[in-house]
């Protein structure tokens, strides 16, 4: 008897003792990350902090006189004395970090955050107000999580009830990852609750709960012929004319496509008269839409109004031509061109970002979100957009808490490339090449170029992407290689709330009508 | 079963399918709406025998869940309540 006792205690201490020391190890390996993250950030902010009083100062330096190089070497002093300063701060900085995270040592053995948060999402929820920056200390009386039911460690515990204690606590952590998700607009999805085939047939079923609630004007096989279809490889490519600067609204385009909603949102905003015009409702399914009409005149390629007038790009390219691919994408592209511009003006549409494209083409039923990175270049002019890998801890936790959320039945997405890279090479290849070669990888992107978002593989941390040249390729990026690559996502939440509201108004008001 | 009579199911049972969404994802029952008037918005799985679907719409949030319950006791009780988020 006693000795099966002491080898059930030994089993249960055992047990313990892996839930103890897992935790542990993971949020120490996520402090030790974190740590790094947080000194990169310090050193790049620094960096650019020091960049842009630089070129501030060369430029006051300049304008004072121009010519006078005492001046100027005094300023390069000032500046490397000002730029030392800086670099003690972020060492003294960086100190204090790794202070508060050994000791709030004791605060992650005690399970105050763990399982499941990560380190950086905690961080931000402590930026965010959802956490208090109290709970990092070892104090109890000041550990002050936002949770109802925060029950200080009881003492005198048995194995079992610490067992108990620890499994309680993992639940309450994962209630906060939630609370926190939620306020970010992702959700944690519950697939395992459900099997995939069931969630397939939901699928279905609410397609057909869509088209029960709307009133289309396009049959199914319409849309097939004019948009394509999934099903048929290569109905539904797109290619971005070579003589327009418009990605970002194929991107856009191209991502909007591949929603399962889209073939929803068109059957019920977009109408083929028999005379081969177009009647589209802009914003898609919204009660207050416009409807813009396009002749099948303007679909097609135009003559540039400014060719020869004027000495820059503009002025170099004599026709300007419409995307390639089916007649419904490039009506698309028209209205919401004639939508903005109040004529479908290729040139005046040249340059944008992905998620204004599909807010204005979706209104209130989709929600924007974007992310980006900027500093100022070299003469002050403009800003340069870096590598998504230089966004600061909030901003990477927002970035990475979207993708681990992506969902393409929710999400639709556009990133941005840089405009520029660290290589010295960089203006060199933008103006031959107009491309950079990836950091890490035999890739090949264009500088300040949209691509579309198609796929997120949350599991193996990979991105599908298309180059609006030609969407018919699919570029497959790790996390990593995305965040070191684009400097920015333009993407949209879809609302089924506003969705589901605004199908309903349609109806009625084409039963109005009649 | 009729299609009438798990409709009346899922209306007897509202406030347990919301707060199975509440418990699991932690949005508030009054933020929650079952799709009841639609045809597609309640359905029996043909996946999986003697389950009700129902389709729930967040409407702050704009999140489509379904719900999915085990059909007990010869069609009078609803429990083993699931979550998913559709879209």
């Amino acid at each position: 008897m006693e000795k099966n006792h002491t080898d059930e205690l030994q089993t249960q201490n055992t047990e313990k003792n892996v839930l103890t020391n897992e935790a542990v190890v993971r949020n120490s390996e996520e402090l030790q990350t974190y740590v790094i993250k947080i000194e990169n950030s310090i050193q790049n902010d620094s960096e650019r902090f020091i960049q842009k009083e630089e070129e501030q100062l060369v430029s006051g330096l300049k304008s004072l006189n121009e010519k006078d190089e005492t001046v100027a070497t005094k300023g390069k002093a000032l500046i490397g004395q000002f730029g030392d300063t800086i670099k003690n701060i972020a060492t003294t900085y960086q100190q204090k970090i790794k202070t508060l995270f050994n000791t709030s040592v004791p605060a992650v053995e005690s399970k105050k955050f763990h399982s499941g948060i990560s380190f950086a999402e905690f961080v931000a929820g402590v930026e965010s107000g959802l956490y208090k920056t109290e709970d990092m200390t070892t104090d109890p009386a000041k550990a002050n999580l936002e949770t109802e039911d925060s029950d200080p460690k009881p003492k005198n515990m048995t194995i079992d009830e610490q067992i108990e204690y620890e499994k309680k606590q993992i639940e309450k952590d994962k209630e906060l990852l939630r609370k926190f998700k939620r306020r970010h607009g992702s959700i944690e999805r519950l697939e395992q609750e459900i099997s995939p085939e069931m969630i397939k047939e939901a699928q279905e079923k609410r397609l057909q709960l869509l088209e029960g609630r709307g009133l289309f004007q396009m049959s199914k096989e319409d849309f097939k012929k004019y948009f394509g279809s999934k099903e048929i490889a290569g109905t539904t490519n797109l290619m971005q004319a070579p003589t327009v600067g418009d990605c970002y609204l194929v991107a856009a385009l191209d991502a909007l496509s591949g929603s399962p909603h889209f073939e929803t949102i068109v059957r019920s905003s977009m109408k083929r008269l028999s005379d081969g015009s177009w009647e589209v409702q802009v914003p898609l399914l919204s009660e207050e839409g416009k409807t813009i009409k396009i002749e099948p005149k303007e679909i097609k390629s135009q003559f540039n109004k400014k060719f020869m007038k004027s000495i820059d790009a503009k002025g170099l390219r004599p026709i300007l031509g419409s995307l390639s691919g089916k007649e419904g994408m490039k009506v698309l592209e028209a209205a919401f061109i004639k939508d903005k511009f109040g004529s479908v003006d290729r040139l005046a549409a040249e340059g944008g970002y992905g998620g204004d494209v599909l807010i204005a083409l979706g209104g209130e039923n989709f929600l924007k979100y974007s992310v980006g990175t900027s500093r100022p270049n070299k003469k002050g002019t403009k800003s340069d957009r870096i590598s998504l890998n230089s966004l600061g801890p909030k901003d990477m936790a927002d970035l990475d808490a979207y993708l681990e959320g992506y969902d393409p039945e929710t999400h639709i997405a556009t990133a941005t490339t840089k405009t520029t890279t660290d290589s010295l090479l960089s203006p060199i290849m933008k103006k031959t090449l107009g491309m950079y070669p990836a950091k890490n990888s035999l890739k090949f992107f264009a500088f300040n170029h949209a691509y579309s978002i198609s796929d997120v593989d949350k599991k193996n941390k990979m991105i599908t992407m298309a180059n609006p040249w030609y969407t018919g390729i699919p570029i497959k990026l790790s996390f990593d290689e995305f965040k070191e690559e684009f400097g920015q996502i333009s993407a949209v939440r879809i609302n089924n709330a506003k969705l589901l509201q605004n199908m309903e108004r349609v109806k009625e008001k084409a039963e109005q009508v009649q | 079963m009729e299609t009438q009579n798990y409709r009346e199911l899922a209306k007897k049972f509202e406030s347990e399918i919301k707060a199975a969404i509440e418990t699991k994802l932690g949005v508030s029952s009054n933020e929650l709406a079952l799709l009841l008037e639609d045809k597609e918005g309640i359905y029996l799985s043909k996946e999986q025998a003697n389950t009700l679907c129902c389709f729930v719409i967040g409407q702050e949030n704009g999140f489509l869940y379904l719900v999915t319950a085990a059909i007990q006791n010869n069609g009078e009780v609803l429990d083993d309540f699931k979550v998913a988020v559709v879209s």
